[in-house]
């Protein structure tokens, strides 16, 4: 704590700053810039403005918990390992997707460098979202990556798909804003307060007015599930995911997906954490189990039928939103009703973030000159053509499957111990399902790679590749990542593991506006308490 | 500059807001946000024309902005009024990118209708 005091606030929310600065560069760099001219060097300028964010957080990890000394940043950003760990992966992601964009974009005949911008902004209403400590923040962090994500997805302007999908998923995405802050203002009129620690003490109240709750929670969940695409709200994602430019498609899949989980994570295990209601008086860890099971089945399912690759990795997320939903339901909770979270949820996040680029990255390669579409046919007989795109192809279907030796397995095992032992074997059930679901996704993940290793090239349409250093580079490098977290996962599980115990931390932190001595000692608890289960595995 | 009678005037209605109930209940607040709430997100999912769909989410977001301002009122607290502002910031921001979208959408269909999305379909 003593360091944290030292720390001065403008360094704490430092990452928030690079990444914030970077966006409005690039944005002004962009008006000032010929218009035929290559872009694409704005990408790399925005690349390395998250690389240095990344270090930030590093740093700033190393001292974590932080206090923000400003009253009003105090109650809107909590600093911690859950916080921090998050925004390292969306850095990660984001850093790899603004790489794919480099050359991806020319190709498509839409090189303009706002789209650097916009990724930038996207990316810090991402970062802002997992850190947010009120409803408040949360909003605005979700509507400031929404907003910059629907232009994103109709940049392609000349093209028909790409506007139809921007339109869709603005629809539904406003649609789900809307839900997220009727369920704000129900669960302000219930508590009387947006902060995430005390809305936890006001419903803990005997005189706080559960059936407003209630409603309010059914509707936060209906926004959760849109913005992940949970299963009966999934309907969307095909379509948008299918026809977003590819490099969207990957920020989306990766980044927007860790901020959704990791925001909602935080405000539910945070505010409605409470064991009481988490089963009892609102139900919204049965709600989720019960959608994670539709989610299974119906990405799983629908996958099968795909031929597009881009379409078949949508219902594909849409399954793994299914597994990753499982890690909220065992959320490990002491006698006083602190809970925190185990390394399943970040750790999965993590692998899922790495082979999503990876599997994306290739489907830029392979989408050719200004081709709209990614069937079979455009990869069939990759390995002879470009056997290095194959290979990172095949690393990354293998990991979305759940292979060992990469970081999809060691993320599935983890979180399927998680919920046994959370549990104590109570959602046996669902970890059953979820493992057939992985046997069923193993179909249309395998003829992926069958396709691109064991059929030849279609003479009527031969593969187009985008030749790119920065595509190749980044899908690469994270399909290499894939391996090295799948091969040596104990730095990174300890890594998650403390950032989900920290969670445990925002009841000491609520506590710690009187004394801010006692945090230290109280808030260290849970968070070695956690450490055993992640080294155990 | 307000002379001291002026001000007692302006105080005087809050004070005696808060010292005694409203005639008015806040369930019947909560009716009305509730009831055009569901004319927003009927109009979004039933209504074709993208135009109106823009409208009827401007109108789910108000409906919002009445049950914050409604439960704001009944508790004395003033942070429903801020958060206000804020959701009206923010679905300007939102509105002009939704319009923008329905250019796009128009230069390519030559019409604003929801129906005729279906390039994606499979």
């Amino acid at each position: 704590m003593q360091a944290a005091t030292t720390t001065s606030d403008l360094a704490i929310i430092s990452p928030l700053f690079i990444v914030c600065a970077m966006g409005l560069v690039a944005l002004l760099v962009a008006v000032f810039t010929p218009k035929d001219s290559f872009k694409g060097w704005l990408g790399y300028v925005v690349a390395f403005g998250f690389a240095l964010a990344l270090v930030a957080v590093v740093w700033l990890w190393k001292q974590a918990p932080l206090t923000l000394s400003n009253e009003s940043l105090f109650f809107a950003l909590s600093v911690d390992h859950f916080g921090l760990g998050l925004t390292a992966v969306i850095l990660i992601g984001g850093l790899l997707a603004a790489l794919t964009a480099v050359d991806y974009l020319p190709s498509q005949r839409s090189d303009h460098g706002e789209y650097y911008a916009l990724v930038a902004f996207a990316v810090l209403g991402m970062m802002a979202m997992v850190m947010s400590a009120d409803m408040l923040t949360f909003f605005v962090a979700l509507e400031l990556m929404s907003i910059s994500v629907y232009v994103l997805a109709g940049f392609k302007r000349q093209s028909a798909f790409s506007t139809e999908a921007a339109m869709k998923y603005f629809v539904t995405g406003s649609f789900a804003s809307a839900l997220l802050l009727l369920g704000i203002a129900f669960t302000y009129g219930a508590t009387g307060s947006i902060r995430f620690t005390e809305i936890a003490e006001a419903l803990a109240s005997p005189q706080a007015s559960l059936p407003i709750a209630q409603f309010g929670v059914v509707m936060l969940l209906a926004a959760f599930f849109f913005k992940v695409a949970a299963a009966p709200f999934h309907m969307w994602t095909p379509d948008v995911y299918e026809g977003a430019p590819t490099s969207v498609t990957a920020l989306m899949a990766t980044g927007v997906k860790v901020a959704a989980f990791g925001g909602f994570a935080r405000m539910f295990l945070t505010a409605f954490g409470d064991a009481r209601f988490r089963t009892g008086d609102l139900p919204w860890e049965t709600i989720i189990a019960i959608v994670a099971v539709a989610s299974m089945f119906a990405g799983n399912l629908m996958a099968l039928a795909q031929k597009n690759l881009k379409r078949m990795l949508a219902y594909s997320a849409i399954a793994h939103t299914g597994y990753i939903m499982l890690a909220m339901l065992a959320a490990p909770t002491s006698g006083d009703g602190t809970v925190w979270l185990g390394p399943g949820l970040i750790f999965y996040l993590l692998g899922y973030t790495l082979a999503s680029i990876a599997a994306f990255g290739v489907a830029s390669v392979v989408s050719g000159n200004d081709v709209e579409d990614v069937n079979e046919v455009a990869y069939a007989g990759l390995a002879k053509r470009s056997p290095a795109h194959a290979l990172i192809l095949a690393v990354a279907m293998l990991s979305l499957l759940g292979i060992p030796l990469t970081a999809g397995f060691i993320g599935k095992l983890t979180i399927f111990a998680e919920v046994l032992d959370g549990s104590h074997n109570e959602y046996l059930w669902i970890v059953v399902v979820a493992v057939i679901n992985s046997i069923i996704s193993a179909f249309y993940y395998l003829r992926v790679i069958l396709v691109a290793y064991m059929r030849d090239e279609a003479a009527e349409r031969p593969i187009q590749l985008v030749s790119s250093r920065s595509l190749t580079l980044a899908a690469g490098l994270a399909a290499f990542l894939t391996l090295v977290v799948g091969l040596v996962p104990s730095r990174a599980l300890m890594a998650s593991g403390k950032a989900g115990g920290s969670l445990a931390d925002s009841k000491a932190r609520a506590a710690s506006t009187a004394t801010v001595n006692d945090v230290h000692t109280e808030a260290d608890a849970p968070a070695t308490a956690s450490a055993p289960k992640a080294t155990k595995l | 500059m307000l002379t001291p009678p002026l001000l007692a005037a302006a105080a005087a209605p809050a004070a005696h807001a808060a010292a005694q109930q409203p005639a008015i209940p806040l369930s019947w607040y909560l009716a009305v946000a509730l009831i055009l709430f569901a004319i927003g997100s009927i109009g979004v999912l039933a209504r074709r024309n993208a135009l109106t769909v823009l409208m009827s989410v401007e109108i789910m977001l108000n409906a919002v902005n009445l049950v914050f301002l409604a439960f704001a009122r009944f508790q004395a607290d003033m942070t429903g009024h801020v958060i206000t502002f804020f959701v009206i910031a923010v679905a300007a921001a939102e509105a002009a990118v939704g319009l923008a979208l329905v250019m796009g959408l128009f230069r390519h269909k030559k019409a604003v209708n929801l129906d005729q999305m279906s390039a994606l379909r499979s």
